[in-house]
């Protein structure tokens, strides 16, 4: 009789020790996804904006929107080129590649000598976007330097 | 026969001590991730600011020229201010602002001779004292 609800203790202990434990496990668990989550955000967006920063610098410093392609990824282009509009993939080392993670669209508008570039990086398997940037560069008439 | 008692201490014990250093390790993961990812999202948003405030430095440009090719004066520009032979515009974005600075090459050219951003420093009226003396 002794020996029966020692026994029954024991295995109530057991459970309850084991259903802790496992709560704890799986709160644990949620808790490592989100810091792995918000790690993999805070990635992407740095990469994001450093693509998009170096497409900015290169439109700051490109004579045409044309010449800004060559620019940021030498001549051997990967560029989809549009009218107004250049499109490429990076990868995560943020080299031009066909396969990438990241997608970069640089639309420009020009207007009195000011041609103005909208930067957008998203991920190219989801399309989410990640980052726009917005800047502009006066290419001016001669006589302005 | 004697009947050793079975007892679940040392291994409660033992997932205790795994429960809390894995608890520790969950911490330390979860809040070095969100202070990553603040600081990327700062990095963002100073990137914006910084690329805004040179698109307005840029705009500036295309109006000084407009107005000098009509004949109009650079201090008839909104937020020109004139120092010396020095036009000077400030274009204000976040915590920092870009100052342009142009001069007149001829009645209708200029140069720009200024492109400089400074940032706006306010001292804390506060200070922490960490010693009274």
């Amino acid at each position: 009789m002794k020996q029966t609800v020692h026994r029954g203790a024991f295995y109530a202990e057991a459970v309850l020790l084991t259903a802790i434990f496992v709560t704890a496990i799986l709160l644990l668990v949620q808790c490592f996804a989100a810091a792995g989550n918000d790690q993999e955000k805070a990635e992407e967006l740095t990469d994001a904006v450093t693509l998009a920063r170096s497409a900015a610098e290169a439109a700051a410093g490109a004579e045409s929107p044309d010449q800004l392609a060559v620019l940021l990824t030498g001549p051997e282009t990967v560029w989809e080129k549009g009218e107004d509009t250049l499109v490429s993939r990076f990868d995560k080392e943020l080299r031009p590649s066909q396969t990438g993670p990241y997608r970069m669209r640089i639309h420009w508008r020009e207007g009195e000598g000011l041609v103005s570039y909208d930067i957008t990086v998203e991920n190219a398997s989801s399309g989410r976007w990640l980052y726009s940037l917005g800047t502009a560069a006066y290419l001016g008439r001669e006589g302005v330097s | 026969m004697r009947q050793r008692p079975m007892k679940l201490g040392v291994l409660a014990l033992l997932l205790l001590v795994i429960s809390v250093c894995m608890t520790v390790l969950a911490v330390l993961a979860f809040s070095t991730a969100r202070a990553d990812l603040r600081l990327s999202q700062r990095y963002a948003e100073t990137t914006t600011q910084q690329y805004d405030r040179e698109a307005a430095g840029q705009a500036f440009l295309r109006e000084a020229d407009r107005a000098l090719q009509s004949g109009r004066a650079l201090t008839d520009l909104e937020g020109v201010t004139r120092n010396g032979e020095l036009y000077e515009k400030t274009v204000t974005e976040g915590n920092a602002s870009l100052v342009v600075g142009l001069r007149l090459t001829d009645e209708k050219s200029f140069e720009v001779v200024r492109w400089e951003t400074v940032t706006q420093w306010s001292p804390r009226e506060e200070t922490d004292t960490l010693w009274g003396g």
